[in-house]
């Protein structure tokens, strides 16, 4: 563990125990629950339980490291056991003594608007919401950024109290933005952030990739870990509109007229295409990429971002 | 098939909108919001055609519906009888031509001989045709005898023209309710002896078809099914009649200065153009119109006024007659002067003279004289003199004299007029002086004395009335010398409380004033105290004995003896507070007044209306009275003189006065020498000036079959005539012959009722293919 990542492993059950937790939450039922908060609360407590590490400090804190002693170090920290065995001073470190500072980006353009029976941006408020329960229960930082075209709403990562309120606040807006200006939010993202952490990024990324490659590199090298959670609506991705009707475009307003069953194949190999070429812009940049559909309980794809996270903590370390 | 509203067809465009629904149902493009569609490729859309109806039996009842529905309103018919109507044997055609006074109207009578020449214009050898003229009678010009027995339509056309070459209008009212029914009459009776072929009758009603047109004895009518009415309304394009009625005869008036005057009502027609009329006295009828001081007067159009008009002043050179002086008051400023004048006789003061004979005097309430000399008030043209029997015997020599002298001085004194006027109505060459001395009237409540029952007994000679007053038994006597019969048993009857007057004999002109049932209610006026007098039995009793009135309890109460000349009756009671309430009702003034009239031959009318049939006796000429003369010359308004026979009614042809002269003998004299037996004036009907156009309402609401307006038929909801005349020739509707056959067939019932079969079906489909998906 290199101290700025989530935690390595579930605390207790096999990744197993949360699938079978599924079965018993009706996802159609947990997003007819109003209150944010309240959603989250049930996914932490009934799907992510046990798959993190507490933030407290306990006979479960696991050792990190030793370190070098050196002037000014609190001489508590020195392993008196390890001095009487080496007769050098070394100190402990655990990993707990490192505050993750977690930014939530939220794409709140109209495009998140589709889909039914519960639309991407409901779906994406609600995983939203559910981390920041989860990791200000923590003590973690957490904060949020809106983006349209552009960052609309900006909250700074903390973890004193009130920042939770504060996020559900924030998420219960509505989308309305006309386009999608990732890059931007990633820029500005990248200029105002000076902790170390890890950027959250909430959207469906359909839109163009131009300038996202950059900016996603950018953030790296500011010390922030990236993880791209992109939310699909099923119908997105099979193109299963109905009889023959005329689209219009959520964010341009464009109309267009076609037979979806004509239309499909074409649609679908251009949108494999751009998802590809996601796919490889975040290998190349080292960004963890996680689709999600919106019929998948959100704590189940909390659960793939977490097991993702730890296999990529885990080729991270066995590297170093 | 035909329809009778075919505008309606045009709602079978709607039963497009069913197809049209089905076939746009799907073509409504469903707009789908997605996030993606930049992905989406521009691909045409699939060409194949979706308009295409999918629920043929819903939309097949829908549209079946709504043409059932349409082709109901459109009335259908069908022509079941076209092949029969083409071999109808013809038209009984009847031509109603009005002749009344109204048609004198400018332009009129020559729209009226147009419209006479349309109607024989369409007609064919087979029809048959009669014509008639109406006014206050309806006269037959051309019977279909007549129309049959010429051989041509040609010559029975121009035998028509000959005719109608003959009339022209009169000045009588308009009686087309009259003239409906003699037409109706001649109906009933077919002109073929062998039975009539004709299948229908059309009377065509030509006449400017006035408000004023009499119509009520067409209530209660039932016209026959085959009968129709076709109105030809003529019409003037002036449109402003002012007219001129009396509205009082000088002889109501009761006082001096309103004798002097004539009240007159002006009257506008509610479409007039003007309303500014003067009236102006003529100086004499006979004369030529001169105005004198014409009177400027303002009635608005729909309005009247009512004036009272001093009489000019008495000429000397226009009074010709002795006894009435006619006036002619003339109104212009308006369009049709057939009714702008007015002809007033102004009658001179008549003396009438009563016996009394009692033992109570004038002053006395309790007594019968009291209230006689109430009864007879003074008048502006009757004075009545009440006196005793002994006054009467005293002065009736110096007053035969004072006669005489007045009949040979013709006086000119207005207020005193010749006592000739009786005496000089009677041409039977009756004795002036006797007629003068006997009283008009007698009443007595006292047995007489000898002399005084030869003086009663000479008056009933010369046509006296009598009225004995049973004051007590004795009356009976009185009663019998009179009449000389035995006397009647009479005693004093008793009395449960009071008696009440019943069984009037209202045929006898001692109750004329009360023969309206208006005024023939009697049970308020209270008897008393009366007599009973025991009739013999009808075998026995004198044929000329009448009783007049019973009393409740059927004793008679009022007995008439009709002599010769005069009458006695016998009142089993008395007018004195005493015995009854008679002399407190009402109806007691106007009884006596009757009975003052008993002895004159006629009531002397002097005012009569064009058109009228007036009977000699009401000129108070005899009629039966033996005379070596069998004709009356009258002169008229012309000037000329004509002879009517006294064997008949007389007819005066046109208004004006009218002047009765003597015998024909004198017809070689001048007519200064010799004073007129009457004079009387004819004036025109007033109703003939309602010359706005009648409401068809009141000819439909009487059931007249009107099928025909002018050229137009008649269209249901039109009130003026002259509105149908208008608007007829600008909607054509369907003829008659349609509106009776769909009347007949009512083939939009059974339209409807398919549409109420088919509309249920279809919403119980159509809800199955709801459920099935």
């Amino acid at each position: 563990m290199d101290g700025r990542g989530l935690p390595k492993s579930p605390g207790v059950g096999p990744p197993g125990d949360g699938r079978r937790t599924v079965e018993w939450i009706d996802l159609a039922a947990l997003m007819r629950i109003e209150s944010l908060e309240l959603r989250a609360r049930v996914l932490v407590d009934g799907l992510l339980a046990g798959r993190h590490r507490g933030p407290r400090h306990g006979q479960s804190v696991e050792f990190s490291e030793y370190r070098a002693y050196a002037v000014g170090d609190d001489p508590r920290s020195i392993d008196w056991k390890l001095f009487a065995r080496t007769d050098r001073c070394y100190v402990r470190r655990f990993e707990q003594e490192i505050q993750l500072a977690c930014t939530l980006v939220l794409d709140n353009s109209r495009s998140m608007l589709f889909g039914a029976p519960h639309s991407k941006g409901e779906y994406a408020r609600t995983l939203a919401a559910t981390l920041a329960y989860s990791l200000l229960k923590q003590r973690d930082a957490v904060g949020l950024v809106h983006f349209a075209d552009g960052p609309t709403e900006f909250l700074p990562a903390q973890a004193r109290s009130g920042q939770l309120h504060r996020i559900l606040v924030s998420l219960s807006r509505a989308a309305e933005g006309r386009s999608t200006g990732l890059p931007a939010t990633l820029e500005a993202v990248a200029a105002t952030t000076r902790r170390r952490g890890i950027v959250i990024v909430l959207a469906d990324l359909l839109s163009e990739l131009d300038g996202l490659e950059p900016r996603l590199a950018q953030l790296q090298s500011c010390g922030q870990d990236v993880v791209l959670l992109q939310i699909l609506d099923p119908a997105e991705l099979s193109f299963d509109l109905g009889p023959q009707g005329i689209l219009e475009d959520l964010e341009s307003g464009r109309r267009l007229a076609v037979d979806p069953t004509t239309a499909r194949d074409r649609y679908q190999s251009r949108l494999n295409a751009h998802l590809a070429e996601l796919e490889t812009l975040c290998r190349r940049q080292s960004v963890d990429l996680v689709r999600v559909t919106t019929d998948v309980l959100p704590g189940e794809a909390l659960a793939r971002v977490l097991e993702r996270r730890q296999r990529v903590l885990a080729r991270r370390r066995s590297a170093a | 098939m035909s329809f009778l509203t075919p505008l309606y067809l045009l709602a079978l465009g709607a039963a497009a909108l069913p197809v049209l629904l089905h076939l746009f149902r799907n073509t409504v493009r469903r707009r789908i919001p997605f996030s993606a569609v930049r992905f989406v490729e521009a691909v045409p859309s699939r060409t194949t055609r979706r308009m295409q109806v999918e629920h043929w039996p819903l939309m097949l009842l829908r549209v079946t519906a709504l043409c059932l529905l349409a082709l109901a309103f459109a009335r259908p018919w069908l022509r079941l009888e076209a092949t029969s109507e083409r071999e109808t044997p013809g038209r009984r055609v009847i031509v109603l031509l009005d002749t009344s006074a109204s048609m004198q109207r400018e332009g009129l009578w020559t729209q009226a001989l147009q419209h006479i020449d349309e109607a024989l214009a369409t007609l064919e050898s087979k029809d048959e045709l009669a014509l008639a003229t109406f006014d206050r009678r309806t006269q037959w010009h051309i019977t279909a005898q007549e129309w049959s027995a010429l051989p041509t339509l040609a010559a029975r056309v121009e035998f028509v023209r000959a005719r109608l070459k003959d009339l022209k209008p009169g000045w009588s009212s308009t009686h087309l309710d009259a003239a409906f029914l003699t037409a109706l009459e001649s109906c009933a009776k077919p002109s073929d002896p062998h039975g009539s072929t004709l299948c229908r009758t059309e009377m065509i009603v030509i006449g400017d078809l006035q408000a004023g047109m009499h119509l009520d004895t067409l209530k209660n009518h039932e016209w026959p099914r085959d009968v129709t009415v076709a109105l030809r309304a003529v019409s003037s394009p002036k449109t402003t009649n002012a007219s001129l009625q009396l509205v009082a005869d000088t002889s109501q008036a009761s006082s001096v200065s309103a004798a002097k005057k004539v009240r007159v009502k002006v009257s506008n027609s509610a479409d007039a153009a003007n309303s500014q009329f003067q009236l102006a006295w003529a100086v004499a009828p006979a004369s030529p119109y001169v105005p004198d001081a014409p009177i400027a007067i303002t009635v608005p159009a729909g309005q009247s006024r009512t004036l009272l008009i001093p009489l000019p002043d008495q000429d000397a050179a226009s009074s010709t007659a002795k006894n009435e002086t006619p006036k002619r008051l003339i109104l212009t400023g308006d369009d049709h002067p057939f009714d702008n004048t007015l002809d007033i006789l102004q009658r001179p003061k008549q003396r009438r003279t009563v016996l009394y004979h009692g033992d109570d005097r004038s002053a006395e309430p309790s007594g019968c004289r009291y209230f006689l000399d109430r009864a007879f008030p003074d008048t502006a043209t009757l004075e009545v003199r009440i006196l005793t029997l002994d006054e009467h015997s005293a002065g009736s020599r110096s007053t035969q004299g004072a006669a005489l002298s007045t009949l040979g001085a013709e006086s000119d004194d207005a207020r005193h007029p010749p006592i000739s006027d009786h005496a000089l109505r009677r041409a039977s060459g009756r004795a002036t002086q006797a007629r003068e001395a006997a009283p008009d009237l007698a009443i007595i409540a006292a047995p007489l004395t000898t002399s005084q029952l030869d003086t009663l007994r000479g008056a009933l000679a010369h046509g006296t009335t009598i009225l004995v007053l049973a004051k007590d038994a004795s009356a009976a006597e009185t009663f019998a010398a009179l009449t000389q019969t035995a006397p009647l048993p009479l005693e004093e009857a008793t009395v449960d409380g009071f008696a009440l007057l019943a069984d009037l004999d209202f045929t006898h002109p001692a109750w004329q004033p009360f023969r309206d049932p208006q005024y023939a209610d009697f049970s308020r006026i209270h008897i008393w105290k009366h007599r009973r007098v025991t009739l013999p039995d009808s075998a026995t009793s004198p044929a000329n004995l009448r009783i007049l009135a019973r009393y409740d309890n059927g004793d008679p109460a009022l007995i008439e003896h009709q002599s010769t000349k005069g009458r006695v009756l016998l009142l089993t009671t008395t007018w004195s507070p005493r015995d009854s309430q008679l002399a407190l009702a009402a109806k007691f003034a106007p009884f006596l007044n009757a009975l003052l009239e008993l002895n004159q031959i006629g009531a002397a009318r002097t005012e009569f209306e064009a058109g009228e049939a007036i009977a000699w006796s009401e000129l108070g000429l005899i009629p039966n009275e033996p005379s070596r003369v069998d004709r009356v010359v009258i002169e008229t308004p012309e000037t000329d003189r004509i002879a009517a026979p006294r064997s008949t009614d007389f007819f005066p042809p046109h208004p004006g006065v009218y002047t009765i002269l003597n015998v024909p003998t004198v017809i070689s004299t001048p007519a200064s020498e010799k004073p007129p037996l009457a004079t009387f004036a004819v004036r025109i009907p007033p109703e003939e000036s309602h010359t706005a156009p009648l409401a068809l309402e009141s000819l439909t609401a009487l059931g007249v079959p009107i099928t025909q307006v002018n050229d137009g038929v008649f269209p249901r909801g039109t009130s003026q005539l002259m509105a149908v005349k208008s608007e007829s020739s600008s909607h054509p509707t369907p003829d008659v012959t349609a509106i009776r056959h769909e009347h007949q067939q009512r083939g939009w019932r059974w339209l409807i009722v398919a549409a109420m079969l088919v509309l249920p079906v279809e919403t119980l489909w159509a809800t199955r293919l709801i459920r099935v998906g």
